[in-house]
């Protein structure tokens, strides 16, 4: 099947350290295995579109798996995989625009709490930011009035991913929009609502067909 | 924080770290750890100091270590499996 794959750069594997045979002109990179004997504990990941934004890295790779391939939580598992080509979309700008969105949706989760909690301005204030600077700024401004637990927690996270904003750390502001969407709900499904609104964004901006 | 069904937080990520390394985590366990290796710094460095620890004892020999802390390390280990 043909799916997606993360990988450090000079396509290298993340967790493993090894380092991906790359395509050459038109030919695809060799077939990799996850070991020579392959057993169930040892397979090549991948990722669907609705996947992407749970292992997002430096560089992004369409690839192929060997049937038959297995869904499990969010990727898919085969025992051979081989890289197909670099998907030259996912650069720095792409990176960079994805981690300042994230960042901004936290902001808009933030506002939405202190809308219901009656802080019109605040809210006003976050709902408003377009930089990172924004962000910091509307987080660490000093209320007035003490702020209800939601919204001050939110608050924290709005801080958090002004903090970590950078495209270096895309995978960690997503993840904090994710978990600051669930905050704002109360409801930990809100975290696979806000990852689709991820995957959206990253199909449409990298031409994935979702 | 509010808890995330299939979310690992650091304490048990620190409870797996040898398991991940010696390659006996699920399937399911694995893509856990390494979807939160994806998001948290502090893990994943933790994993790289627990990965150097490794590769720096297996270059050990047995005389490379004095004999009093060997004996002393000996010692904490017994006391450590009685209790």
């Amino acid at each position: 099947m043909i799916a997606y794959k993360f990988l450090a750069r000079g396509a290298v594997s993340p967790f493993s350290g090894a380092a991906w045979p790359p395509p050459s002109g038109a030919a695809s990179g060799a077939w990799v295995a996850a070991s020579p004997a392959p057993g169930p504990e040892l397979w090549i990941h991948g990722c669907r579109p609705a996947d992407l934004p749970y292992w997002v890295d430096v560089e992004l790779w369409r690839i192929e798996l060997s049937d038959p391939a297995r869904p499990i939580r969010h990727e898919v598992q085969a025992e051979r995989g081989r890289l197909l080509e670099r998907i030259e979309a996912w650069d720095f700008t792409s990176r960079r625009d994805f981690t300042l969105d994230c960042a901004l949706r936290t902001g808009q989760f933030a506002g939405e709490a202190l809308a219901e909690d009656g802080r019109e301005a605040d809210a006003r204030a976050l709902s408003t930011c377009r930089t990172l600077d924004d962000l910091a700024a509307a987080a660490g401004a000093r209320p007035q009035e003490p702020v209800p637990a939601r919204s001050r927690q939110l608050l924290g996270y709005c801080g958090d991913a002004a903090f970590w904003g950078r495209p270096s750390h895309a995978g960690c502001v997503s993840y904090i929009a994710a978990i600051a969407a669930a905050h704002l709900r109360g409801d930990p499904a809100a975290v696979e609502t806000e990852r689709a609104w991820q995957a959206r964004w990253l199909c449409d901006r990298l031409g994935i067909a979702a | 924080m509010i808890p995330v069904p299939g979310e690992l937080s650091c304490k048990e990520m620190v409870e797996l770290m040898n398991d991940y390394l010696e390659g006996r985590l699920s399937p399911a366990e694995l893509s856990d750890f390494e979807r939160h290796l994806v998001f948290c710094d502090g893990c994943a460095e933790y994993l790289r100091q627990l990965r150097q620890l490794g590769t720096a004892a297996r270059r050990l020999r047995d005389e490379d270590i004095p004999e009093g802390t060997r004996d002393s390390l000996l010692e904490a280990f017994r006391r450590w499996k009685r209790e």
